[in-house]
């Protein structure tokens, strides 16, 4: 494991807020620096998935949507 | 301890025929000079070196060149390797081989892993870098310290968050400035301060209510009434016309006006033809860089007017002459990037005409079409015609045969949709007023129309709240994590400085100790910005920051090398060993030898690559430093890269044309050696010597007041002082006086003997003024007590022991 690595463990021990913002980067995380083609693409994914989902969820009754 | 016995390079970069470095000497490990003129292949040895460690070359990267170019272009990327043979107990060899088949991942021989694991911090210096800590910004110093400290990783995942941060940030204010504009829109028909499901529930069941529609009970039933009322439009001739016209005025608002005019396109033109009018030079354009970095170089060389990459004369004034060939293509560039940059706009106009076309071609109902079938023809052809008119001024600039936009076929066709834009515009508004005086009428259309946006835009708003808020949990995560790392990185960065600041200290005073008024240089990260460093100084018993108010570029570059050289020293501690690539270049001529003596005195258990093309530097470090491995690049040649030969120092050259019987040519290097080594010592000593307004002195002139300096300074009443012995036998027993008025003429005729006796004679004198420990020529103080000491003080010559 590299400094780095050892750094981004401790600092998830730190507080649970922390911990969960490492969390959902971590894998973004490599020995070349923060993976920013993969970050952009998994942002634009998850844009374009609240795109499909929340005018499918609007469009559901409303029993479905409670 | 890692001790390296050589270094082998083989087709890579400049380098093709393999190219050894020993670091032996006598059976001892030892360090390596290399001399060699810009264009030589030097910086191909620290390119192979920085690849062998990190697979990569950062230093091309900047200038875009990727791994495929790392191989010398002749062996298509067969055998192309760097190889470390090693002295150590388990690390014997390592190698790196270019690997055609995934050129980012070389293929490692040997022991590499274990060598990795002593040599994990950088250990090469480029002349580059330390103007990059000189001249840069404090973001830029930053990379610097964060790079030479062991924290790379960590400022690259710095900087890659901060990317991350900004893209993030961009996108988060697009959708929430969507967001507040789609809510104002829905907010003002719904007449409603909060936007939710029962806000909008309460609307659409307002309208149905308005045309005796069923109520709805939740928001996905909203199409029912939706479709109540366009049952009702349908029955309602002058609503339906009114809706259809409403929406095509909507479109052609959007439309209009167009992205693209005849006057871009005509300037666009120009500029090509304007280029094209000399069409050699756009090929010369790529020639730009190599007249700049010539400009910059042949000020340098001993012979300015010989062509530093083919080494032939040039007739008349080589400078002079590149600089006015530079000028012609400076122009010319400037032609090109405004070329560029109306190509660029117009590309770019053109998407957007082109998603313009599409979207007033969307639905068009057939009453429009009917009305208005010529500017939709015109619309449909202007659709087609568009990749070929963008094709034709799309290409690189050398492949371009013309640029005439307006010509093109299609192009008419823009220049008649502007033209109809006033009248259409105008017609259209008529037919909305005429429609509109039917009050029922123009109110069912309104709340047709309003019903759908709000509908609409309701979907839309929910999706850009839940974006909204999507982003913002995402820059959340980023700021906690880039806060911490940035708090991390600078507590790093101070303790590790703390830690090695008393050797930078150290350091510096040797670079720089002979100025009294610059003392303690310290790193100081600035508050309140995440990725900015500045230096301070102590200047006259103050405390300076940022440095360089007062510090020259050379007294900065001076704390470059001091930083790294500790960093090498407090990481490597297995690895004594490291690069420099013509560091000296901004140092002073009285600072150079400073150099020597910090090897000598700080890192004499180290191993040093050291390559210039300094030729007076060389010849120091050759004097200083006999024990290394000294190499010459005296040129280079595509198909074998440098030509390489052992060098000799002076006093080795003087031998050697000894021992060849040649006492003109021994006798003319001799006397310049002696010159050097006499301006040297009289600066030392601050002998006065008497001015010459013509500049022009004999070697007596410089031999005689540096002989009687030392006979007033080192007299004592009852005592001789052994080097004024030497120098007497000097003057007496060989033939130097004589020498000394006729050495530069070649025809007298001294013998090979009397030359090598002078040489001999001339090299004990020396020997008693020059110490072997600190690499430093004896120096005259005079503050309090007199003494004749060199830098570390161990070779005092007013001590007792030199005294008869």
């Amino acid at each position: 494991m590299n400094d780095f690595s050892q750094w981004l463990e401790n600092l998830k021990q730190s507080n649970d807020e922390i911990r969960h913002s490492v969390e959902k980067l971590e894998t973004f995380f490599n020995a070349d620096g923060f993976n920013t083609q993969e970050f952009e693409s998994i942002l634009n994914k998850g844009l374009k998935s609240i795109e499909v989902s929340v005018p499918k969820k609007i469009m559901m009754p409303t029993d479905a949507n409670n | 301890m890692l001790i390296i016995k050589n270094l082998t390079i083989e087709n890579f970069r400049g380098i093709r025929l393999p190219l050894t470095m020993n670091f032996t000497k006598g059976g001892k490990p030892t360090s390596v000079i290399v001399y060699g003129r810009n264009g030589t292949g030097k910086s191909s040895i620290v390119d192979a070196w920085e690849w062998l460690l990190t697979c990569k070359i950062d230093a091309l990267r900047k200038e875009g060149v990727s791994e495929k170019d790392f191989p010398h272009k002749s062996s298509g990327g067969d055998n192309s390797f760097v190889q470390l043979e090693l002295n150590h107990p388990t690390i014997k060899a390592v190698k790196s081989k270019f690997n055609k088949n995934k050129i980012t991942s070389p293929l490692y021989e040997g022991n590499y892993s274990e060598f990795k694991a002593l040599c994990q911090h950088p250990n090469h210096l480029r002349y580059a870098d330390l103007q990059a800590f000189v001249f840069k910004t404090k973001t830029d110093k930053y990379k610097y310290i964060a790079r030479y400290f062991g924290l790379e990783n960590f400022s690259k995942n710095q900087e890659g968050i901060q990317f991350a941060f900004n893209k993030v940030n961009t996108l988060l204010q697009i959708h929430q400035a969507d967001l507040q504009k789609r809510t104002s829109e829905i907010k003002a028909l719904i007449k409603h301060n909060e936007i939710d499901d029962v806000a909008i529930l309460e609307y659409i069941n307002s309208i149905a209510t308005r045309y005796s529609l069923p109520s709805i009970k939740s928001f996905s039933e909203h199409k029912q009434v939706d479709d109540g009322l366009a049952k009702i439009v349908g029955k309602n001739p002058v609503t339906q016309e009114l809706v259809i016209w409403r929406s095509f005025l909507t479109k052609l608002t959007n439309f209009y006006p167009g992205d693209v005019n005849e006057a871009e396109c005509k300037q666009l033109k120009d500029a090509y033809e304007d280029l094209r009018k000399d069409a050699e030079s756009i090929k010369l354009l790529i020639l730009s860089s190599l007249f700049e970095n010539s400009l910059e170089i042949l000020p340098k060389l001993d012979d300015p007017n010989k062509c530093p990459v083919c080494n032939k004369p040039f007739e008349g004034d080589l400078y002079k002459h590149i600089e006015a060939q530079h000028s012609v293509l400076k122009q010319l560039n400037s032609k090109k990037r405004e070329f560029d940059r109306l190509k660029n706009t117009l590309e770019n106009n053109f998407k957007a005409l082109e998603r313009k076309l599409k979207d007033v071609q969307k639905d068009p109902s057939q009453l429009v079409l009917d009305t208005y079938g010529y500017f939709f023809t015109c619309v449909e052809k202007l659709g087609a015609a568009l990749p070929g008119i963008v094709n034709s001024f799309k290409g690189e600039l050398k492949d371009l045969q013309a640029v005439d936009i307006c010509s093109q076929e299609g192009f008419s066709y823009i220049v008649n949709i502007q033209g109809l834009e006033l009248e259409i515009k105008r017609q259209v508004k008529e037919r909305i007023v005429k429609l509109e005086t039917d009050e029922n009428s123009k109110t069912l259309a309104s709340d047709y129309r309003d019903l759908s946006f709000v509908c609409k835009g309701y979907i839309e708003y929910k999706v850009l709240d839940t974006k909204v808020a999507y982003l913002g949990r995402v820059y959340g995560y980023l700021e906690k994590v880039f806060n911490e790392l940035t708090l991390h990185i600078q507590s790093k960065i101070q303790n590790i400085f703390n830690a090695i600041s008393a050797d930078v200290v150290d350091y510096f005073n040797v670079l720089e100790g002979h100025n009294p008024y610059i003392k303690n240089p310290e790193l100081k990260l600035m508050a309140g910005k995440d990725k900015a460093i500045e230096l301070e100084i102590e200047f006259a018993s103050e405390k300076v920051i940022p440095a360089f108010k007062f510090l020259s570029e050379s007294q900065v570059n001076s704390f470059g090398l001091s930083i790294f050289l500790a960093s090498v020293k407090h990481f490597n501690t297995s690895f004594k060993f490291f690069i420099l690539d013509d560091i000296v270049n901004s140092f002073d001529a009285y600072k150079r030898p400073r150099v020597a003596q910090l090897f000598a005195t700080k890192f004499s258990d180290f191993q040093i690559l050291l390559l210039t093309h300094d030729q007076v530097f060389f010849d120091s470090i050759q004097r200083d430093f006999p024990e290394w491995q000294r190499y010459k690049f005296t040129g280079w040649d595509y198909t074998t890269g440098p030509k390489i030969s052992l060098a000799r120092n002076y006093v080795e050259e003087i031998r050697k044309q000894v021992e060849e019987d040649n006492p003109s040519v021994a006798g003319s290097i001799l006397g310049r050696y002696i010159e050097w080594i006499l301006g040297q010592l009289n600066q030392r000593m601050e002998t006065p010597i008497t001015y010459r307004v013509e500049n022009i002195y004999t070697m007596m002139e410089f031999y005689n007041p540096l002989v009687k300096r030392f006979k007033d300074k080192l007299k004592k009443s009852d005592k001789v002082h052994v080097l004024l012995q030497y120098f007497d036998d000097f003057d007496t027993s060989t033939i130097f006086r004589n020498y000394c008025a006729h050495y530069k003429n070649e025809a007298t005729p001294f013998t090979a003997t009397e030359i090598s006796e002078i040489l001999n004679k001339w090299l004990v004198i020396e020997e008693n003024l020059f110490c072997k420990d600190c690499k430093s020529f004896i120096q005259y103080k005079s503050a309090g007590d007199t003494y004749i000491k060199c830098e570390c003080g161990k070779l005092d010559l007013r001590d007792d022991v030199h005294y008869n």
